[in-house]
């Protein structure tokens, strides 16, 4: 089925094509949530969780919009309740941070398992620096510059979901860049 | 070239938006400064490992997954449906009861109006009938 036949038959409440759709948009909405969260199962649970939101609330979309807009929209939605609570968790303990980040490293290094040990380990790590890095941005940078380097939206598609103008967009990736750089560079100074 | 325009040419060099000339002059200071060229290999390698990120795939099982929890989740709504039923019933059976006992009690004045003595009988009979009702209601 085409693409747009197969949202017309999920709004008619079709559930045949439910595995289609999630077969269909998974990719996208599971490398969307991976951008907020950088851990596979995390993000595979959030992917769940915003399918099973999409075929739960199907009749509150409005045919003639763009279904991968509103899908998307539900997925960073969806990613940012799930930092926002794992944040809620990990600052009453005490250590903060810093002692989520080493559980979360034990978490990711058994998801990749073709990798060498070394190359786990540098993967981790890596990811760990992703998260901490991305962490530090305000909200709006951190939308924008996930669309757009983790699914390569363009300034328009992220536009559409964000409700700002392209300008906006241009304007939060941009200083989403110069942040980043800041705030790595200012790491290899110490 | 200055450290500091390194620097802020560094993104778009990222970018891949410089021209061929201002590329040159940034792998000419790259290769006289090491500072600049250790940040231009940092920056590289945060991108590098968000390029990895991006090629991770999710689990073959998981449209399977997702679909299994979808019907739990619509299996849970019946059962909640079917409970919320159950209390729907007992509501109608409390309207009824409250409907009924309002109805004696309006025949009771009307009664007590026209006559004084043959009240008493007739209500106790329309009570007992009434709860009788209500208590088979009740049990289903
Ligand atoms: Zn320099």
């Amino acid at each position: 089925m085409e693409e747009q036949e197969l949202i017309r038959a999920l709004v008619a409440g079709e559930p045949q094509v439910f595995r289609e759709i999630i077969d269909f948009y998974k990719d996208k909405v599971f490398r969307t949530c991976m951008g907020f969260v950088h851990q596979r199962e995390d993000a595979e649970d959030l992917t769940q969780e915003v399918f099973i939101q999409v075929f739960g609330n199907i009749r509150s979309f409005r045919e003639g919009s763009a279904f991968s807009t509103w899908i998307y929209r539900i997925a960073v939605n969806a990613s940012l309740n799930h930092l926002r609570k794992k944040k809620r968790l990990l600052f009453p303990t005490g250590f903060g941070w810093w002692t989520g980040a080493s559980e979360e490293k034990e978490r990711t290094s058994h998801h990749e398992t073709s990798q060498s040990p070394e190359e786990e380990m540098l993967a981790s790590e890596l990811s760990e620096l992703i998260d901490r890095s991305l962490a530090t941005l305000p909200e709006k940078q951190r939308i924008a510059f996930t669309l757009s380097k983790y699914e390569e939206l363009s300034q328009k598609e992220i536009s559409a979901i964000m409700e700002l103008t392209e300008g906006a967009v241009e304007s939060l990736i941009f200083r989403a860049k110069k942040n980043l750089q800041e705030r790595l560079l200012s790491r290899i100074k110490n | 070239m200055e450290c500091s325009e390194f620097k802020d040419q560094l993104q778009s060099m990222l970018d891949g938006q410089l021209s061929a000339a201002e590329r040159s002059r940034m792998e000419n200071h790259q290769q006289q400064c090491p500072r600049c060229a250790a940040e231009l290999g940092w920056m590289q390698q945060f991108y590098g490992a968000i390029e990895q990120e991006r090629r991770v795939t999710p689990s073959t099982e998981l449209t399977d997954r997702i679909l299994d929890q979808w019907a739990l989740n619509r299996l849970k709504g019946r059962e909640r449906n079917l409970v919320f039923g159950r209390v729907e019933r007992l509501f109608i059976a409390a309207s009824i009861l409250i409907a009924i006992l309002g109805g004696v009690k309006i025949g009771d004045l009307i009664h007590k109006m026209e006559t004084k003595d043959r009240v008493p009988m007739e209500l106790a009979l329309l009570d007992d009938l009434a709860m009788e009702d209500i208590g088979a209601l009740i049990e289903n």
